[in-house]
This record gives structure tokens, sequence and C-alpha cells, in this order.
């Protein structure tokens, strides 16, 4: 096969990878791929064209000064933290609370509006707290001088965080749907 | 935990890719009068874009599958997070086979940089070339390996005309 012929293969095997990546016929993540994969078969194609030992040396220094990604996990992390984060502010997950002690309503008794309001107070400042807490969650760039686990670890204890006030959120929702009947 | 599969390239595309391959060793060994330098820097393009197509495919693979774990409808919240810890824990060890292969080709690299800042092109330093790029097939494969494990396909690198003379 000749030079130019290969060069003409690889340019339009490129060239119908983008065009699969446009159609997008494997799904979005498969997307993301090809076009990394057609510019590497350009790339190629370059190369098997060049004829020149200067273009040779020139593409070889190109590549020299362009250091070979490293792949990191940062994002993924982030990501995981932020997905448990939602799932535990979400209602309706299927984790069971335990039943709280609930008050009973009675004449003599704190009557059930005030303690209806009480609770739905106290649910909404958790709501706040909840939003608040997640703003402050950690971001990758700020541990990654640490290395190792750092910034695992910050995202756990994020989560965490998030977890216990939605359980709290959670037994304050409970009492306010019984008082609910009351007012 | 149920992981769907990804980054396998639809059957459509497989003619194709094994076509590249057919086409680049048909090029790299063929000679054509092509000098050992040119080869190498084929080569060293090809590394270069399949490290990055790889780099891709890992963290978007490894996202995909740890916050799919993490959301996983199935099992509680606890259990989710073990689950997607437990994913996360994977993907470094793919992390870890990217880094050891990265930092290989970049040894390469500079030894191609070195032999095209030698006007001489001394015949032992194409000979540590080779024994450089002999060097990155296992460790492409290893990576190939392990990133396979948790179900994402890196892009098949056709080697077999690196081991040609």
């Amino acid at each position: 096969m000749s030079r130019d012929a290969v060069k003409n293969l690889l340019a339009g095997v490129a060239t119908s990878l983008d065009q699969l990546a446009l159609v997008d016929a494997g799904g979005p993540n498969v997307a993301r791929v090809f076009p990394v994969v057609a510019e590497l078969f350009r790339a190629i194609a370059t190369v098997v064209g060049t004829h020149g030992v200067e273009a040779v040396q020139k593409a070889i220094r190109d590549l020299a000064k362009t250091p070979a990604k490293r792949a990191n996990l940062e994002n993924a992390e982030a990501a995981v933290a932020s997905a448990l984060a939602d799932r535990r502010r979400s209602r309706g997950t299927c984790d069971r609370v335990a039943p709280v002690q609930l008050p009973t309503v009675h004449s003599n008794g704190t009557s059930p509006d005030v303690l209806f309001d009480q609770v739905i107070d106290a649910a909404d400042a958790v709501r706040h707290a909840i939003d608040a807490v997640d703003a402050a969650g950690p971001n990758g760039r700020d541990y990654y001088l640490q290395g190792g686990s750092a910034f695992r670890v910050a995202a756990e204890e994020h989560a965490s965080r998030i977890h216990r006030l939605a359980s709290v959120l959670q037994e304050l929702e409970q009492s306010a749907e019984y008082l609910a009947d009351y007012v | 935990m149920h992981v769907r599969p990804q980054f396998s390239p639809p059957a459509a595309l497989m003619p194709i890719l094994v076509g590249i391959g057919v086409a680049l060793a048909s090029a790299l060994s063929s000679g054509c009068g092509a000098s050992a330098l040119q080869t190498h820097a084929r080569i060293a393009v090809m590394l270069h874009g399949a490290n990055d197509a790889a780099v891709r495919a890992i963290e978007t693979g490894c996202e995909h599958r740890a916050v799919a774990a993490a959301r996983d409808p199935d099992v509680s919240y606890d259990e989710a997070s073990a689950n997607a810890q437990r994913v996360l824990a994977r993907c470094q060890r793919v992390v870890d086979a990217q880094h050891a292969f990265s930092a290989a080709y970049e040894v390469y690299v500079a030894q191609l940089l070195a032999v095209v800042d030698d006007d001489n092109h001394q015949p032992s330093a194409f000979t540590r070339l080779r024994a450089l790029l002999a060097g990155l097939a296992p460790l492409y494969a290893d990576l190939a390996r392990v990133a396979a494990d948790l179900g994402i396909h890196l892009p098949t690198v056709p080697f077999a005309p690196v081991g040609a003379p």
C-alpha cells in the first residue's frame, strides 16, 4: 500500500469517526471518545504523509513538548459525593427512618397549631442548613496537593454531613405528618 | 450491583477498527524506504493519541459507573455508598496502570527526542528505542486488561509492527 493511499485511508476513517460521533451511533459516552480517536488517526495520517526529515523531527519535538495525559478520579469522586447528597436530600428514598416519639395532643397540652408550626419552622431551617452545607462541599482543586485519598475522604465526610442533616429532616417530617391531622 | 458495559465499539464499527489495525501494520512494517526515525515518530503519535483516548475513556467510564452505583435505587444509602467506593477503588487500579503506561511512554519520547537532537544517530540509540517500545506493549496490555475487568474497553493499539526490526 502506497504512502498516499494509507494517508487517504486514515484521513477518511477519521472523517467517518467524526460523522459517527455526530450521529451518536453508540450513545452519548461513545460520542465523547470517537472524536479523540478521529484526531489520533488524523495525526497519524499527517505523519504517514510526511516525507521530509525536518518535518519528522518537528513532529517528535512537538510530541516531547506535550506531556502524556494522566487519568484522575477527582471528577468521579465529586460526582459520587453529589449523587449521594442528592439521594439523601430527596424524599422517597428506600432508606427507612426509625419512628420518632410523637407528642400526645390533648386539651391541657401545647396546642396542635403551635406544635405543628414549630416543627414546620424547624424543618425549613434544616432544609436551609442542608443547602448551605451542600454549597460548602469539597472541590478536588483544594485537595490534590495533599495527594493520596485526601479528596475522597473529604467527599465522604461531606456526604456524611448531608446524610445526618437529612436524617434530622426526616424525623421532623414524621412529626409534621402526625400533627397535620390535628390542625 | 449491575454495571452496564460501556465503550465497546458498536458492532458496525468493528470492521473499520480492524481495518485500521491492518492498514497500520502494512504501513509500518513494509518499510517503503521510511527511516527508522520516521517509523518511531508514527508509532509515538499513535501511542500519544491512544493514551489520550484511554484517559478519557477511564475518567468518563469510572464516573458513570460510580455514580450509577451511588444512585442505585434498589439498595440502601449505606450500601450504595459502599458500592460506589468499591467502584472507585477498582478504578484507581486502572488509573495506576494508565500512569505506569504514560510514564513509560514519556521516557520513550524523551529517548526519541535525544535521537533527533543527536545528528550522528548512534545505532545504540535505536536499540534503546526499540527496547523502550517493547516495554510499552505489555504495559498497555495490562492497562487494557484492568480497564476491561471494569467493563471499560480501550482503543486497540496495533503493537504488532513494534517488534519488527
